[in-house]
């Protein structure tokens, strides 16, 4: 007589399970953006073994003096933006003050997006930064999260 | 009394971070309390949008702008920075035109609305995670940002308006659409 399966037992955890393993990783964007540069681009490129479950906006810069534009380029999603822009007397939208965006681990401000976004493999974003500082301007952004693993089935 | 609900959640959005709150850092601190995968909702197909309001306030003057919002933005949290804060910096109100509600009862203060994310000069991550998030859920939803300078001098604020919207091509049966389909390509629903 074949022994038969028993199914595990129905309830939130299995409900939740998405079939893939996270691993937490972190992409890491280092430039050093020229004084009074206007949307400088910088590219990230997720790898292309696995989506990545983007969760944290970590920065930090040298001088808050400094505007960022994020753009996911297959799509032309702009995640920065406002519509509001010909009428607050800004003549160009140069994007979000770095520190309304995100700030550092060690300063407890690491910025939680609290809704995951998925980064799928080899897609590129572009970030783009506007420095009113006048001087270099050294900026580290860390995009912290998990890549994806997809979990081989069992049974 | 038999079925009453004083405060009930139905219908309501609920903070996907509300259960991952430690006491001491509870506008920042997420971490995962017992529950492998957080309560996400209908918010799971929706994307991080940042509508960044920037003003330039001349001298104890005072803007309003209106910003077009993204299909079912749902509103989490709030930063603030402004270029002075000798006086308090500024007043600034919130109005959901669509539904015609204000967020509050007269303008807020800067300081009591939201600070920057990072470089807090001491007073730490000062962003503001609303306890449930705020769903512009009709459609064409526009926020009103009416704000007064209370310096002397011209401010440069900006009010960064962080929440998730739903991508413009992911189809929804809980968000309202555009007109003309679900999605920018698709046919024209019905007749008229």
């Amino acid at each position: 007589m074949a022994t038969q399966a028993v199914p595990p037992a129905p309830g939130p955890a299995q409900d939740n399970d998405d079939q893939f393993e996270r691993q937490f990783f972190s992409y890491v964007l280092d430039r050093v953006v020229p004084a009074n540069a206007v949307q400088d681009p910088n590219q990230l490129q997720i790898l292309s073994d696995a989506d990545f479950e983007w969760w944290w906006a970590i920065a930090s810069r040298t001088s808050g003096l400094l505007k960022v534009l994020m753009k996911e380029n297959a799509t032309g999603r702009d995640f920065i933006q406002t519509t509001a822009g010909s009428l607050t007397g800004t003549a160009v939208f140069n994007g979000i003050n770095i520190d309304n965006w995100a700030g550092t681990a060690a300063g407890s401000a690491a910025f939680p997006l609290a809704v995951p976004y998925i980064m799928p493999a080899t897609r590129v974003y572009s970030l783009l930064f506007t420095d009113a500082s006048g001087a270099l301007n050294t900026v580290e952004l860390v995009f912290s999260g998990f890549k994806l693993w997809p979990r081989p089935k069992v049974g | 009394m038999p079925g009453a609900k004083p405060y009930s959640l139905l219908h309501t959005a609920t903070n996907p971070i509300a259960r991952m709150l430690p006491l001491q850092k509870e506008q920042m601190m997420v971490y995962r309390l017992g529950e492998k995968y957080p309560p996400i909702g209908w918010l799971a197909d929706h994307c991080p949008t940042w509508e960044a309001v920037t003003l330039v306030l001349a001298p104890l003057g005072n803007q309003q702008v209106r910003v077009n919002l993204q299909r079912d933005f749902t509103l989490i949290s709030i930063s603030v920075t402004n270029s002075s804060n000798v006086n308090g910096g500024f007043r600034a109100q919130l109005y959901d035109i669509k539904k015609q509600l204000r967020f509050s009862d007269r303008g807020v203060q800067q300081s009591l609305m939201g600070g920057p994310i990072g470089g807090g000069a001491g007073f730490g991550p000062g962003t503001f995670f609303l306890r449930e998030p705020y769903r512009f859920d009709l459609a064409d939803s526009q926020v009103l940002v009416v704000a007064q300078n209370l310096e002397n001098v011209q401010n440069l604020i900006q009010i960064a308006l962080y929440g998730s919207a739903l991508r413009f091509n992911q189809v929804s049966n809980t968000a309202p659409e555009f007109p003309g389909g679900s999605v920018s390509s698709a046919a024209p629903q019905g007749g008229g």
